[in-house]
């Protein structure tokens, strides 16, 4: 009994560290309200697709819409950068213009963060872009890749 | 040493003495199953093997006794495993389900504008654009954000000067 008690413990953690969250702040922005708005894009991509850059999970949003729902996802970017290892920002005023973030390896994977609020700048569309990239592929590799 | 194979053949003192030597703990596994056939022949129903007919039958019992439930422990158990082996398939199988269902392998999706779009080239255009609207221009910054930015924390400290 002992024994199966301790088995069902196991199963019982391995199967909550398979849905564990990564732990990021922006990981409560994807896959929720902004894959039915109208002002938005999101893009979730895993696994064969991403071979070639050697990613193994890509999400991106894109919203257009007023500063204050900008700011909300900019927050969260915030919350995130204190965890970074890497980044390189772009300020306007007190308001991130853009951001790249490192995060450290998880399961030998690396973790970025990209982040632009076109909003800030005059004569841009109002809208915000957070780009989140998991994978084995450097940021050199990254920006060759994307150029 | 062993006198005689076949029991019909012994006398009814050599069975008292082979009783005898039973309940002295001396027989061999051979000479008690003599003993037990004998005791169902005519010649054994005698009144002089009473005892060694009580104490034979009763041992007999036991042990078929112990048998049954041994067996029937063993049945538990081994149906015991199969409930283990099967709720941890179970688990396992649920688990591999679940997961598979909440976070796939191969995922290639998009929401444009409320829209579910899951058609592969659109899905990875998305990507790259998403990818171009990230990428900065540094020359914006130091040129036009860092002017603003300057501006923005002059105001500030006027507007913190006034107060």
């Amino acid at each position: 009994m002992k024994r199966f008690i301790t088995l069902i413990t196991f199963l019982i953690v391995v199967v909550t560290s398979l849905f564990a969250q990564k732990g990021l702040a922006v990981d409560r922005l994807f896959g929720n309200q902004y894959k039915k708005q109208k002002n938005a894009i999101e893009v979730l991509v895993k696994g064969k697709e991403l071979r070639p850059y050697k990613l193994t999970l890509f999400r991106s949003i894109t919203v257009k819409g007023n500063l204050d729902e900008l700011l909300s996802i900019e927050r969260s970017v915030k919350q995130d950068a204190a965890a970074s290892i890497d980044k390189e920002t772009g300020m306007i005023g007190t308001h991130i213009y853009y951001g790249f973030y490192q995060f450290p390896r998880v399961n030998g994977a690396y973790r970025y963060l990209f982040f632009r609020n076109s909003a800030l700048k005059e004569n841009s569309p109002n809208e915000a872009t957070l780009v989140y990239m998991e994978g084995t592929a450097t940021i050199d590799e990254l920006k060759r890749m994307f150029k | 040493m062993k006198k005689m194979i076949n029991g019909k053949h012994r006398t009814k003192e050599q069975w008292l003495e082979l009783e005898r030597r039973y309940f002295d703990a001396e027989t061999t596994d051979e000479e008690e199953q003599e003993l037990c056939r004998f005791l169902c022949t005519a010649e054994g129903s005698d009144q002089a093997f009473d005892a060694l007919r009580a104490v034979m039958s009763f041992m007999q019992t036991g042990k078929q006794v112990h048998k049954s439930t041994t067996v029937a422990r063993r049945h538990v158990t081994i149906r015991q495993r199969f409930a283990i082996a099967a709720t941890i398939a179970c688990l396992l199988g649920t688990s591999l389900w679940l997961s598979n269902m909440i976070d796939p392998d191969n995922v290639c999706v998009a929401y444009i504008h409320g829209v579910k779009c899951t058609d592969t080239e659109e899905v990875m255009k998305q990507m790259h654009q998403s990818m171009d609207q990230v990428g900065h221009d540094e020359n914006d910054i130091t040129m036009q954000g860092q002017l603003k930015s300057m501006m923005q924390t002059l105001n500030d400290e006027t507007e913190s000067e006034n107060k």
